[in-house]
């Protein structure tokens, strides 16, 4: 995996990607969707991680739309973090950081599918 | 475009050997009539504004981090925009809206300690960082003392070594090291003792405090539960519809890439040539630069018929999840402020060291709760063991037994407060407390049954620093037989809430 920017990568067609999402000072309250459709959470969180394999073809783009809420006993410096892994190496990249005052509380990742000769 | 930008883009692609699909795509033209493009671009400016406040506060947050741009809620906006045009619908900002306080800590000395406190009654809370407090007066004692109190947890110097209070953290630790708070008090001037320094600090008193019942906050188990009943579903609806109308549209090639690589390097060269103007201007300019480029970038997407057929749809699906949000997101917050009222069991063994008399161990029962429509309720039930009783002062090693009830109101917002995003709120207490202290039973000039009734006010008046004052009434101290008023007051600093607010 190559993180281009935050919250864009290419990854290998054969490629697993596993998103983490620390939250500091603030419950779990996090959901994901993968191309329209829901990504659920794997594991026994803390952290919340979803994870899915890459089905598309070279030249192709998933995305995964993270969306975060703060309940009101939140203190106003929690946050949420995200992490992005791939399974064939590269190396855990720190991404988007989510204040509780965000305006959106939602974070778009897009992963592009890369022509494996190239 | 420049010439520049775009062959960038073009050796950016052929690097990762991706050719641009968007260019091949079939002709399918989907762009905005130049008589509407004033009302689409009004349109994606609430998003544009929004993704440039994104990148302006992280940049604020983390100075020289690496940009953080998530262009969704602009192009968003944009087919939002389009798909509503091509129905006839009037155009609408989209549902942009699907977008500290607590009482319950004791900062202060205990209503233990033997001076310098303004507490009638002990509150159930721990302290997860810092807290502190500087007092002046004394409940049931004779002498006026001043005294600063200091309290902490486990838990705060377990996420201090540890990566911080992240919820790794607190799953780990909470229900350990977070159950325990303790907190120590000194005196700062003893005037009750002319043979000691008036400078000199002395340990009055050290607690420590073990919450008994299950936790009841924002990050608990039940808080959670409370999320995937009352929220979960339209939250992932919402991410369901915002990742499904990328997906659809730009999921079969790499346009959004193409896309998102221009807008990051034009937010980058505004950025470097701006970097000197004031943030209000930062956001305004970012935000026309950014609304711009996506505007251009996105009337060069060639969409498939099938794609232009379902846009609409996507859109609808958006809009309806948005909706459902707005609607079920108070329930979340109104479940988990249900959580905190539940009652709360607090156990707390302090050990009282006065200036006069002999030391002792102070063995309380704290129970709180806020029933629904009423004041919060605080009830203190505790008896206290002399450690050497000295029999010639009539001590036995039983030295007393003390009840006390506190009804708390929260009365608004403090007029002291700027930041909007400050909670903390005005409180007015009343107290009554009973304690029988068996070695003033018959003894000329002292009373074994004190009671004390009072009230207390305390007023925020800078983030984290509040200023309580309270009046209180006793029949008698634990000295002299004599019925008295004290004022009381003092300066309360809440490192948790100080910390939080300065972070901002």
């Amino acid at each position: 995996m190559i993180q281009r920017m935050i919250g864009s990568y290419t990854v290998d067609p054969t490629e697993t990607v596993t998103i983490e999402v620390v939250a500091t000072k603030v419950g779990d309250f996090v959901t994901a969707a993968l191309d329209g459709g829901p990504l659920n959470p794997v594991g026994d969180p803390p952290p919340m991680r979803f994870q899915f394999p890459v089905t598309k073809s070279a030249g192709q783009t998933h995305f995964v739309v993270l969306r975060f809420v703060f309940d009101a006993t939140a203190p106003d410096d929690a946050k949420y973090q995200v992490f992005v892994e791939g399974s064939k190496g590269g190396g855990r990249f720190m991404d988007f950081t989510i204040p509780k005052q965000d305006p959106t509380l939602s974070r778009t990742l897009d992963f592009l599918v890369a022509n494996p000769g190239a | 475009m420049t010439m520049r930008q775009k062959m960038l883009c073009v050796a950016f692609f052929l690097s990762i050997g991706v050719l641009p699909v968007i260019a091949q795509a079939p002709a399918g033209n989907f762009t905005v009539k130049p008589a509407d493009v004033a009302a689409v671009k009004q349109s994606m400016k609430t998003s544009a504004d929004q993704v440039a406040q994104q990148i302006l506060a992280a940049q604020k947050a983390a100075p020289g981090g690496a940009l953080q741009l998530d262009i969704e809620p602009v192009v968003r906006s944009y087919y939002a925009a389009v798909a509503h045009l091509a129905a006839h619908k009037p155009l609408q900002v989209a549902a942009a809206a699907a977008e500290s306080a607590r009482t319950d800590k004791q900062i202060d000395a205990s209503s233990s300690s033997s001076s310098g406190t303004t507490s009638t009654v002990d509150r159930p809370g721990i302290a997860t960082l810092l807290g502190f407090a500087l007092e002046h007066g004394a409940i049931t004692q004779s002498v006026q003392n001043n005294t600063v109190t200091f309290s902490s947890s486990p838990y705060a110097i377990a996420t201090w070594l540890g990566g911080g209070d992240t919820d790794i953290n607190y799953g780990k630790f909470a229900n350990t090291y977070g159950r325990v708070g303790f907190s120590a008090n000194f005196n700062l001037t003893d005037t009750s003792n002319p043979t000691t320094s008036a400078t000199r600090k002395q340990l009055n008193e050290w607690t420590a405090k073990v919450r008994l019942g299950k936790d009841h906050s924002g990050r608990s188990k039940d808080a959670m539960l409370a999320f995937k009943q009352h929220l979960a579903q339209p939250m992932q609806n919402l991410a369901n519809a915002q990742s499904a109308i990328l997906a659809g549209i730009f999921g079969a090639d790499a346009s959004f890439v193409q896309i998102k690589t221009n807008i990051f390097q034009q937010v980058t060269n505004y950025l470097s040539s701006h970097a000197a103007d004031s943030d209000a201007a930062k956001q305004t300019g970012l935000s026309q630069e950014i609304l711009d480029t996506a505007f251009d970038l996105l009337q060069n997407v060639i969409l498939s018929n099938d794609m232009q057929n379902k846009l609409g749809s996507f859109v609808e699906a958006y809009d309806a999840a948005a909706a459902q949000f707005i609607v079920s997101r108070p329930e979340l917050d109104a479940a988990i402020a249900a959580l905190s009222k539940r009652p709360s069991f607090t156990f707390v063994y302090a050990q009282e060291q006065p200036s006069l008399g002999n030391n002792y161990s102070v063995f309380k029962l704290v129970y709180a709760q806020s029933p629904p429509n009423f004041m919060q309720l605080t009830v203190n039930v505790s008896g206290s063991l002399y450690h050497h009783p000295n029999p010639s002062r009539n001590q036995d090693t039983f030295r007393d037994f003390t009840s006390s009830v506190e009804l708390l109101q929260k009365i608004g917002r403090s007029p002291f407060l700027r930041d909007p995003g400050n909670k903390d709120q005005i409180s007015l207490s009343f107290s009554g407390r009973y304690q029988r202290l068996p070695e003033n039973q018959g003894v000329p000039g002292k009373k074994a049954d004190i009671g004390v009734a009072g009230g207390k006010f305390e007023i925020p008046v800078a983030p984290g620093v509040s200023f309580p004052i309270s009046v209180t009434y006793a029949n008698a101290t634990e000295l002299i037989k004599e019925a008295h008023v004290n004022g009381n007051f003092g300066i309360s600093f809440d490192l948790d809430k100080l910390k939080a607010l300065l972070s901002k």
